[in-house]
């Protein structure tokens, strides 16, 4: 389950990123409790109490669940770490350009001692009309029954707001990140919307690269995953290995090619799109079905 | 960051593990040591790309001038359409019987994997294809060292003495951690009479540890097309393809479906360009610039979703280039999100239409891409 809307602690709180979006989440309705800035303990940001170091902020605001991380990438693994040592059980990891090893070692860490980490190179999560925690622009997401996992932030946006456009809207959107190594998987992303009553259609943003498309297929074969699921997959028309962006973006001779991923999807009986703009259409048709008593 | 063969193994002979004796031969053709080496020797050409052997990328040569013969044609060459800078001169090494092995990172279980085979020198895809058996397997978390259950394992499994793999696999594991490496694999690693020699190596470093990696940074830049480099220079995330409909767009998920929406409509996209969040104004000039200068590019798509990206700092971007431009060509604009009526306004002051539905705006590129 995603963490409720209790207590969210901002690290990076004093730096560039981390106070606009720290002042739009607010606006949104998340409850930003505590921040952390190495040297800036005792100060306050927007009324917000800035501490030198996680374990202080936690001791003060026992209510915080949730870290978001604005900290540029190389300073960002020690943050991270110093998240889960607190006993924080969901860190949002936004900076793009983490090390993969340092990603590596973290992930496993936090399994260890029981946290999540969301990302890195991840937009956040947002329940629309109740919390953000992330640089997600809430003007494209309005509160709904659709479910949207994906690893791209802008592609999140643009399906979001063609869902918005047709009258459709969103129950949570989670951004799983771009990087190869991720704490939480799409998997698991759509894990958690299986058991949310709110979510009665799972969209899927993938793309080239790695095999999280693939774990779903087989979890969707295998009778798991109950809910309709829509997948696009970005990245039809890459090259071989080249890197499109994202670090996980790329294309190996080991396979993880678009084609690859939309007929292992489709063989699972999940619904795919060929644009991303063609998703809101598929899903009304999901939905009218629905209603006639169909899927 | 791909390494070169000579490179690679310059770290596994400095982690301790036997590579031939060798040299390396740039385009002066001057080489110290190339006399010392006991001939026949292989001329191999380094490129950072597979499948060189295939298309005459590594040769025999059995004395000094054929090597010089050799090393000075290939250095002429392209191999699947990297031009060859470098070429390494290595004694050939006798053997008994080759094996595979290698450490990578398994994005799906989130660890290292040892792979370790007992056919040496094949493509490992193809060996996992039709001798899965021959592979063994270990999932390492990054929280451990190999230890010597590992050894054992793999030693059983390869049938070498537990006593001359060890150090071959520390070395590994130890270079893949000591470097930032994605991949460090020794493809064939060759029993000789003088004990384990890898005789050809690959590794890739990852890119985002650069920063941290001084002496991998350091290395002789890579070849790149022309284009590539300039936006290197520019510093865009830039790829070349190689249609004709300049791609713009911010995020890497958008700019790939836009690449895949320009293909769906039966276009062909030049470029993978992604102006990323928060850009400003003048990277969307330099942007469309660099497009524009492209003469392979017939019409610029441009496909923005502001969120941290300001669609007024975009359309000022736009008009800004328009008016430096002296090679103007169509421009599809399109946008949404953040201020985008702000950014319409601007650009239909320009003279420049602007439109709020993807699909539409792609036709229409490649209509006018096909037109001309």
């Amino acid at each position: 389950m995603l963490p409720g809307n209790h207590g969210v602690l901002v690290q990076g709180l004093t730096g560039r990123e981390g106070a606009f979006h720290a002042i739009q989440m607010m606006a949104y309705g998340t409850k930003i409790t505590a921040g952390v800035t190495p040297g800036k303990g005792g100060t306050s940001f927007e009324n917000i109490p800035v501490y030198d170091t996680v374990k202080e902020a936690i001791k003060a605001h026992p209510e915080i669940v949730c870290s978001v991380v604005f900290v540029p990438a190389r300073y960002a693994n020690d943050a991270i770490l110093e998240a889960v040592d607190g006993g924080i059980k969901w860190v949002v990891a936004i900076p793009e350009g983490i090390p993969v090893k340092d990603t590596l070692y973290l992930v496993n860490y936090a399994r260890l001692k029981g946290s999540k980490i969301l990302g890195p190179n991840s937009p956040g999560f947002i329940v629309p009309g109740c919390m953000k925690v992330g640089i997600m622009p809430s003007d494209a997401f309005v509160p709904g029954r659709i479910g949207l996992v994906s690893r791209s932030g802008t592609l999140t946006y643009e399906v979001a707001n063609a869902l918005k456009k047709k009258g459709l809207g969103i129950s949570v959107a989670i951004g799983v990140g771009g990087d190869a190594i991720v704490g939480v998987s799409l998997l698991e992303a759509i894990e958690i919307m299986e058991l949310d009553d709110r979510t009665e259609v799972i969209i899927m943003l993938g793309e080239i690269g790695g095999s999280m498309e693939e774990e779903v297929a087989i979890a969707k074969s295998a009778g798991a995953l109950k809910k309709p699921i829509i997948a696009y997959i970005a990245g039809i028309a890459a090259p071989q290995g080249k890197r499109m962006g994202h670090a996980g973006a790329i294309l190996t001779e080991f396979g993880g090619s678009a084609q690859e991923k939309v007929k292992l999807l489709k063989s699972a009986g999940i619904n795919t799109s060929e644009s991303p703009m063609t998703i809101p259409d598929q899903v009304m048709k999901l939905t009218l079905n629905k209603n006639k008593g169909g899927v | 960051m791909r390494l070169y063969e000579y490179e690679a193994k310059r770290l596994l002979k400095n982690a301790g593990i036997n590579i031939p004796e060798g040299c390396i031969l740039d385009r002066s053709l001057r080489a110290e040591g190339l006399d010392a080496l006991r001939k026949p020797c292989y001329v191999k050409a380094q490129v950072p790309i597979g499948g060189r052997g295939k298309v005459g990328g590594i040769q025999k040569a059995s004395d000094q001038d054929e090597i010089i013969e050799k090393a000075a044609k290939l250095l002429t060459q392209s191999i699947n359409g990297y031009p060859v800078e470098y070429v390494l001169v290595e004694e050939s090494v006798e053997f008994m019987d080759e094996f595979y092995l290698s450490m990578t990172i398994d994005r799906n279980k989130n660890c290292y994997t040892l792979l370790a085979g007992s056919k040496g020198g094949v493509e490992i895809e193809a060996i996992a294809r039709e001798h899965p058996d021959t592979i063994a397997k270990i999932h390492l978390s990054p929280l451990r060292t190999i230890k010597d259950f590992d050894v054992r394992y793999i030693s059983n499994h390869l049938k070498i003495s537990e006593e001359m793999l060890k150090p071959v696999i520390l070395s590994i594991d130890e270079i893949m951690r000591k470097y930032d490496a994605e991949l460090v694999e020794v493809n064939p690693l060759v029993m000789s009479r003088s004990g384990l020699v890898a005789l050809d190596a690959k590794m890739i470093v990852d890119d985002s540890s650069l920063f941290r990696q001084k002496e991998i940074a350091s290395l002789p830049p890579r070849w790149k097309m022309l284009e590539e480099r300039e936006a290197d220079l520019l510093k865009l995330s830039y790829v070349a393809l190689g249609g004709d409909i300049g791609i713009i767009s911010n995020g890497a998920g958008l700019t790939m479906s836009t690449m895949d929406l320009i293909k769906n409509e039966g276009g062909a996209p030049a470029n993978f360009l992604d102006l990323g969040g928060g850009a400003q104004s003048e990277a969307f000039k330099r942007g469309v610039l660099f497009l524009l200068g492209n003469p392979r590019i017939k019409v610029l798509f441009i496909n923005i979703f502001g969120g941290i990206t300001r669609c007024d700092e975009v359309a000022r971007g736009i008009v800004a280039s328009c008016e430096e431009s002296k090679q103007m060509k169509p421009l599809v604009v399109r946008l949404a999100g953040t201020n985008h009526l702000i950014g319409k306004q601007i650009l239909e002051g320009a003279g420049i239409r602007v439109y709020d539905d993807p699909l539409e705006a792609a036709r229409l590129a490649v209509s006018l891409a096909g037109d001309e």
